[in-house]
């Protein structure tokens, strides 16, 4: 039976295709809910994220920073430092990743989130699909404060 | 036209592409895309070339030095929190 997570992935993976093909990203799908996706930075290197989609929308999608050879997620020589979403606990500190919350992930830094209400999270603003937040952290690798790799 | 620019934005609703003049406020291009894409009004998006935002929004297009054909992002305003 097709979730409600696929039929939504189904559907916001186009405009995400659209721009991948004309930015010359990296855009793979795995399974029905999950995908990689690779990201150029300002430093002129690429930057690879682990995306897990399931259970979403009622929850928000877990971007992982991820090794497209050796498969690995969340290693410090994988995860970008500066920008202005990149926590130095290593997952982009925003309330539509859910790796942002400490409910979720040990590493997130906030247990003041609900994550249920995601996308009324004032903090959310705009970035209520995946195209929109593939989007912000494309600019982020870009902007001026990126400051390489953590490790 | 030398008077214009042609710009490829991508938003969260996929790629737009249009001609503007150069004289076009960086708002008023937002406003556009915001329109053309069925964005919702309510929020609050950033225009960004190679990742500067282009800002203030008053200012126009060849204010920031573009010419010909520019690539863009459209982007949900916010920082980390």
């Amino acid at each position: 039976m097709t979730t409600v997570a696929e039929l939504t992935i189904e559907e916001e993976i186009k405009p995400l295709k659209h721009i991948a093909l004309r930015r010359g990203w990296h855009l793979e799908l795995f399974t029905a809910v999950t995908f990689e996706i690779g990201l150029p930075a300002r430093d002129g290197t690429r930057f690879w994220l682990y995306c897990d989609c399931e259970r979403y929308p009622s929850v928000p999608p877990a971007w992982h920073w991820y090794n497209a050879e050796s498969k690995a997620v969340d290693q410090l020589k994988d995860i970008p430092c500066g920008g202005a979403f990149f926590h130095n606990s290593g997952v982009i500190c925003a309330p539509w990743n859910r790796l942002a919350y400490r409910s979720e992930d040990a590493r997130g830094p906030h247990s003041d989130w609900t994550i249920g209400d995601w996308r009324s999270n004032p903090y959310t603003g705009g970035c209520r699909n995946l195209a929109a937040m593939a989007l912000r952290i494309a600019v982020e690798l870009k902007a001026a404060t990126y400051k390489g790799r953590t490790g | 036209m030398h008077d214009e620019l042609t710009l490829e934005i991508a938003t969260p609703s996929g790629v737009f592409t249009g001609t503007f003049a150069k004289t076009t406020k960086v708002q008023d291009v937002i406003a556009a895309v915001v329109e053309d894409q069925h964005l919702a009004e309510g929020d609050s998006f950033d225009l960004v070339h190679d990742g500067e935002v282009l800002q203030p929004v008053e200012r126009p297009l060849v204010s920031f030095g573009l010419c010909g054909t520019v690539i863009l992002e459209l982007v949900a305003t916010g920082s980390g929190v």
